[in-house]
């Protein structure tokens, strides 16, 4: 039945004009980007690269290739994304209560958990292929549009150098991994919007307080302060850009990067444990109050 | 006949309120039950029990002999509903609605099973139109045309003629008597319309703060010798002829209108005698006798107001 039920919410959310706002929102903003680096992109990581040159040596000198946009892409792109993400993840309930709909989903002969649970199933679906669409634009676009060479990051006045040469590709699989805890960070966002969603009888509720929640956690998290450093650890927000410990790397004992590492492994696994325990702990509270809801709308 | 809906006991509180109070009621297969009280009586969330969207307080609520807390699933399956108004994705089509709750509802219907229940109500020529543009009485047949599509045993409408022109009344007043007389079905149906459960209950309650008034078959209930008949004319005369007449010692009232207690069978004998003795008629109206019935039983207080049709 989950699954049929799935079916059925996936097909709600993608016959909802909403739904597709997303989309084009982040195909704007990257190929906007896009358009930009290949205008003025030359100039620009000059600028920003200043006083570095010479220090490092890359592969038909390309420092502006598809990995760099696509970082400077996720950069820019994955701080607005939860906006979209809760668009429709805050709408799933609290959409269906302001239209009437949750009544008669209710009086169907089908648990309220799995009811839920396929809507959940819906919300991560949605959030997946939202992460999907942005990494095929801002990642095989770029890549196919500047083409591919090694990725410099610039991380607190060390530049760091990923390779890509004859030995291998040192940077796509890092795209990967990031992608891929980036999706647990968005997941986390829309497991928060959903949440919000069962207290709530229209959609713009979940959708403001979801990033009120957002925008004042990040500030504890950047807020450098006794009582702050104490709560961070266990705030999802703190790991919303955790993805960027996939574009670090160890160093051996005489200060030179190890190719294929990354500087903590630790760090990634506890980020994306957190960010799972938050997906379940905001779904178990929305299940909890949905099963013993009383629904007056 | 067989119980279909037993309730027992059963209560709701909402914080400080108690919505519903020590309610008990049963409904019997082949019934259309009316379920009458002011707004606020205890009507909707009574109706909201039995469809499992609130939670009981305490009390026991069983329906095909079975407990629903326990047997929700398989007794939802068997129950059709209208909840105040048709619930609908209004960017989805008719079709698309309909195909939907029929799959919720546990069935897999075919096109042409879909395309039927749309001809049944009307609305096969805008099966792919988005039900947005859809009137409110095409919402609230498409609404009907959800709540049968399993073929279900018991239908319960929640205040079902809420919005609807009087076209649209008349229409769900037939149509509860033809899922009764034609389809053996056991309708439940609310409404502060009393006019319209009169004309198709055959047993009714009527609540009041959250408590059950009376119950009882509308023969049960109603006493044909108490039947008040309003009557209008312009005669100057007609007092005068009229506390001269065989009628004088049914006369209630004389002011506005002439108000008769007669026996429902004396009111043509009282109309054709109003029109020998020269008085000339411009409005003869038999009041409901739910009205006057749930006025009396009823802490309602307020005439100005009175929740009559239309």
């Amino acid at each position: 039945m989950v699954i049929t039920l799935l079916k059925i919410e996936l097909y709600k959310v993608f016959r909802k004009p909403r739904t597709y706002i997303s989309f084009i929102a982040i195909a704007v903003v990257v190929l906007l980007i896009q358009l930009a680096m290949k205008a003025d992109g030359p100039t620009w990581v000059k600028l920003m690269f200043s006083g570095m040159d010479g220090m490092f040596e890359i592969q038909n000198g390309n420092i502006l290739n598809g990995y760099f946009v696509c970082f400077l892409i996720l950069n820019t792109l994955l701080i607005q994304v939860p906006l979209l993400v809760a668009l429709v993840t805050g709408d799933m309930v609290a959409g269906e209560a302001n239209m009437g709909t949750l009544r008669l989903l209710v009086t169907k002969p089908i648990s309220r958990s799995n009811i839920l649970f396929a809507k959940f199933l819906a919300s991560l679906f949605y959030t997946f292929l939202l992460l999907i669409w942005m990494a095929v634009l801002a990642l095989l676009v770029s890549m196919a549009v500047f083409g591919t060479n090694d990725l410099l990051v610039n991380k607190s006045y060390v530049v760091i150098q990923f390779y890509v040469d004859n030995t291998g590709d040192d940077v796509f699989w890092r795209y990967l991994c990031a992608f891929g805890l980036a999706y647990a960070a968005l997941s986390a966002v829309a497991a928060l919007s959903f949440m919000l969603s069962v207290f709530a009888e229209n959609s713009i509720g979940p959708i403001v307080t979801t990033m009120s929640i957002i925008i004042v956690c990040t500030i504890i998290s950047t807020m450098d302060m006794p009582l702050f450093t104490r709560i961070n650890p266990y705030l999802f927000t703190s790991y919303m850009t955790a993805w960027k410990g996939f574009f670090n790397m160890k160093v051996d004992a005489e200060g030179s990067a190890i190719r294929g590492s990354i500087y903590s492994v630790e760090a990634v696994v506890r980020a994306a444990a957190i960010l799972v325990g938050h997906i379940v702990l905001f779904f178990s509270i929305a299940l909890y109050s949905f099963k013993r809801k009383d629904i007056l709308s | 006949m067989n119980i279909l809906v037993e309730v027992s006991g059963l209560k709701k509180t909402f914080k400080e309120l108690t919505a519903v109070n020590d309610l008990s009621f049963r409904v019997m297969q082949g019934d259309v039950y009316g379920f009458l009280g002011q707004n606020g009586a205890g009507k909707s969330t009574t109706i909201r029990m039995l469809l499992t969207l609130i939670k009981p307080s305490s009390g026991s609520i069983k329906i095909f002999d079975k407990e629903l807390q326990h047997n929700r699933n398989a007794i939802l399956s068997n129950i059709g509903a209208i909840i105040e108004r048709p619930d609908l994705y209004k960017y989805l089509s008719a079709y698309d609605n309909l195909e939907i709750f029929a799959k919720l509802s546990g069935i897999k219907p075919t096109r042409n099973q879909l395309m039927n229940q749309l001809e049944k109500v009307g609305l096969a020529d805008r099966a792919k139109s988005k039900t947005q543009t859809f009137s409110q009485g095409m919402k609230q047949r498409l609404g009907i045309a959800i709540a049968l599509i399993h073929d279900p045993q018991l239908i319960i409408l929640d205040e079902p003629t809420n919005g609807l022109d009087p076209q649209g009344i008349a229409d769900m007043r037939n149509l509860i008597i033809d899922l009764r007389k034609t389809h053996q079905k056991t309708v439940i149906v609310s409404s502060h319309l009393l006019n319209e459960i009169e004309q198709v209950a055959t047993r009714m309650i009527i609540i009041d703060k959250g408590r059950k008034v009376v119950e009882g078959t509308t023969e049960e209930l109603f006493n044909p010798a108490d039947t008040l008949v309003e009557l209008e004319t312009s005669n100057v005369d007609a007092l005068e002829k009229i506390v001269h007449s065989k009628w004088k010692d049914n006369l209630q009232s004389s002011h506005d209108m002439f108000v008769f207690k007669v026996h429902a069978n004396q009111v043509p004998m009282l109309a054709k005698d109003m029109v020998d003795m020269g008085i000339d008629i411009y409005n003869l109206n038999k009041k409901h006798s739910l009205e006057s019935l749930f006025l009396n039983l009823t802490s309602y207080r307020h005439p100005a107001v009175i929740p009559t049709s239309n």
